[in-house]
């Protein structure tokens, strides 16, 4: 589901009209539900803004991401007049100290929006704020704030309705932009229509169309990982699969699940060659102690040469194989590999 | 290239900073009080340079020359790095600027007499101690990359020129070496290239000059006779590292006779914890995010142990089959690992 936040009953009016939102029942802030979407109208500045979204979010885990829809002003000359423009990164003023956290959303714009907790009506405040942003507003910050606390993905559209930036005194712009309510309302309506009508595709991984692989689900979580990883040095799934033999993975005389255990070692092999050869080196070096049923534990990510051995020993054989053992270890090919003397 | 030019009112009429702006005609200045009032006040994503960079003009404040950290460079001597910019207009996915200020907006400082007045008390308190001092330009910039617009070049050549005790390095990944060979060649002001093997500069010295560039502009100045060192920092693992790096030593030795190298270090890439939390927002595609990296002895993220030696040697090994000078060849790396070798 979406959450769609107006600052104002007014800026919502076409979406409450036109898209069969019904009232939900809330106690402190108007909130509509239709099909798809949540629709709040958190009320004017940071405060109002803050708590009622973090409210919703906190009430509905089903919201997906944010959408922020409203009018705004322009503190240069980068948006027109008229236009919606998306935000890409909002920054906040509170009472004249700027907020040294900013958010970003996913936009792939250049303009950045900066939440006031003051009017900015006029070339004076304008000039202020105009280093951090080029456009400002009442809520946004507060907006992506509450959807940043919920790991929430969030995107604002803004209708540029004045340009303070231009104006020597504050006295005529409300009442043009309340006059005007219902014009922005219909162009933010037809922005959103515009942004669903492109569904989003579901990615599936190659892998899961071999029915010889079963994948728990840390197995599919490890896949996901590694692929990703992965997909920073190869072009894509199919070549990776290709170079990790999957065709004669699949043929193992095996369970479909330790198949597929087979085919997550092969790819962490393909993502770190150089600690696969030096695992395997180690393991040769240390392997009259595995014979001897001696469990050994390297340092943590191999940095430190020290070792740790234990066993179990039941009768005197046991001890003098495990005496044997160990003096037959190879401790300065071991050391040597430590410090990378490795045959790569 | 800059979007807004913020410049202190002090610095209105400076005849520098009148010659900068004048070099970006489309870019809108304003006047403010203090860079500080601004640059860093509120956190700009640092992806954001590619968009909308902007550019700040005023006078270092603070300390001028600050000690560097251990394990910079040379040992044996001390080395400072003074301050005169902040940021870099190249955009390397390792680098550690992404997690160091809070915009990757650039900082010009303008007041580089009083810089040079610094060095040069800090010089004359290590000649005393019978010490050579050396000089890093560039710990949060690139030394080269815009020393055709901002002209300080010639006020530390002529310092250095004077401090002939006292070293200068100039670290740079560019290839803009215009205003260094308009300036005679000094024994002590070391040129210094950061170079990777060409296929790395391409995937992770985004925005810097090819490694054929690098190279050419390396020629240059060895051939007018400037002393040029080289930096192999940060070297990333991948399966054909040895050939890549074998090519690239051969490549280098092409351009600058291997008598005319004044040193060359070897650093395996590194991260504090928070610039790798940068490196992996900003960068979740890169190679260096799968790269065998582990969190280390000291909370920094590298390679393990073993790998970063048989990095550190193998590059070793090759430099001196390059007949590279044995004391020439510096390795990066922590005491502890210092102290694994010696061991």
């Amino acid at each position: 589901m979406r959450l769609l936040v107006f600052a104002h009953r007014a800026e919502a009016q076409t979406f409450l009209k036109q898209a069969n939102y019904k009232s939900l029942e809330s106690k402190n802030f108007p909130i509509y539900k239709n099909e798809d979407s949540y629709l709040l109208i958190c009320g004017e500045g940071i405060f109002n803004a803050l708590e009622s979204t973090t409210a919703a979010l906190s009430k509905f885990e089903d919201i997906r991401v944010v959408l922020n829809f409203g009018i705004a002003g322009a503190l240069d000359e980068q948006s027109e007049l008229d236009s919606i423009v998306e935000i890409r990164t909002c920054y906040a003023i509170l009472n004249d100290v700027v907020e040294f956290k900013s958010f970003s959303s996913t936009a792939n714009t250049k303009l950045d929006c900066i939440t006031s907790s003051s009017r900015a009506l006029d070339r004076d405040k304008a000039i202020k704020l105009s280093p951090f942003a080029n456009i400002v507003d009442r809520e946004l910050w507060a907006i992506a704030k509450s959807s940043s606390n919920f790991s929430v993905d969030f995107r604002s559209f803004k209708l540029i309705s004045d340009e303070p930036y231009k104006q020597e005194s504050s006295e005529s712009i409300c009442e043009v932009v309340k006059d005007k309510a219902e014009y922005y309302s219909d162009k933010l309506y037809k922005k959103y229509l515009s942004l669903i009508d492109h569904p989003i595709v579901e990615t599936k991984y190659l892998v899961e169309d071999y029915k010889d692989l079963y994948f728990t689900i840390s197995q599919y979580r490890s896949y996901s990982t590694l692929l990703t990883q992965l997909l920073t040095k190869y072009d894509s799934e199919k070549s990776i699969l290709k170079l990790v033999e999957l065709d004669k993975v699949l043929s193992l005389d095996l369970l479909p699940k330790q198949r597929t255990s087979v085919l997550l070692e092969k790819l962490r092999e393909l993502l770190t060659p150089f600690n696969s050869k030096l695992q395997a080196q180690l393991a040769t070096v240390l392997s009259p102690l595995h014979e001897a049923r001696i469990k050994t534990t390297l340092s943590k990510n191999l940095e430190a040469d020290q070792f740790k051995i234990s066993a179990t020993i039941q009768n005197e054989v046991e001890l003098k194989k495990i005496a044997r053992a160990l003096t037959n270890l190879d401790y300065q090919s071991y050391k040597s590999l430590m410090r990378g003397n490795v045959d790569v | 290239m800059f979007d807004k030019i913020f410049v202190e009112k002090s610095y209105e009429t400076n005849a520098r900073a009148i010659s900068i702006i004048n070099r970006f005609p489309k870019a809108k200045v304003l006047t403010i009080d203090k860079i500080e009032d601004i640059f860093n006040r509120v956190k700009k994503p640092y992806l954001q340079k590619n968009e909308s960079l902007n550019l700040f003009l005023g006078e270092k404040k603070g300390q001028l020359v600050k000690e560097a950290p251990d394990a910079y460079g040379l040992s044996g001597e001390p080395h400072y790095y003074f301050i005169h910019a902040y940021n870099c207009i190249y955009e390397c996915n390792y680098c550690y600027l992404q997690g160091y200020f809070n915009s990757p907006d650039i900082v010009l400082f303008l007041n580089h007499r009083d810089i040079c007045n610094e060095i040069e008390k800090v010089t004359q308190e290590c000649s005393k101690k019978g010490l050579t001092p050396w000089f890093h330009a560039g710990e949060f910039s690139d030394s080269l990359a815009l020393t055709h617009i901002t002209g300080e070049l010639e006020i530390y050549h002529e310092l250095f020129s004077r401090l002939p005790e006292a070293k200068l390095e100039l670290r740079t990944k560019s290839a803009n070496i215009k205003a260094l060979l308009e300036l005679t060649p000094k024994k002590n002001i070391i040129t210094t290239f950061s170079l990777s093997p060409a296929d790395k500069i391409k995937k992770n010295d985004l925005q810097t000059p090819s490694l054929k560039a690098r190279l050419n502009a390396i020629k240059k100045l060895a051939d007018a006779g400037h002393p040029i060192g080289i930096h192999f920092d940060p070297v990333v693992y991948d399966e054909d590292f040895k050939e890549k790096y074998t090519d690239l030593i051969e490549q280098l030795f092409n351009a600058l006779p291997v008598d005319k190298l004044e040193y060359i270090s070897v650093g395996v890439v590194r991260f504090t914890k928070d610039v790798f939390h940068q490196v992996k927002k900003n960068y979740p595609s890169s190679e260096l995010l799968s790269s065998e990296l582990i969190k280390s002895f000291d909370g920094k993220i590298r390679y393990n142990r073993p790998m970063r030696l048989w990095i550190l040697s193998t590059i070793r090994e090759v430099l001196l089959n390059a007949n590279v000078a044995k004391e020439k060849i510096y390795l990066c790396m922590e005491e502890d690992d210092q102290s694994v070798i010696e061991s």
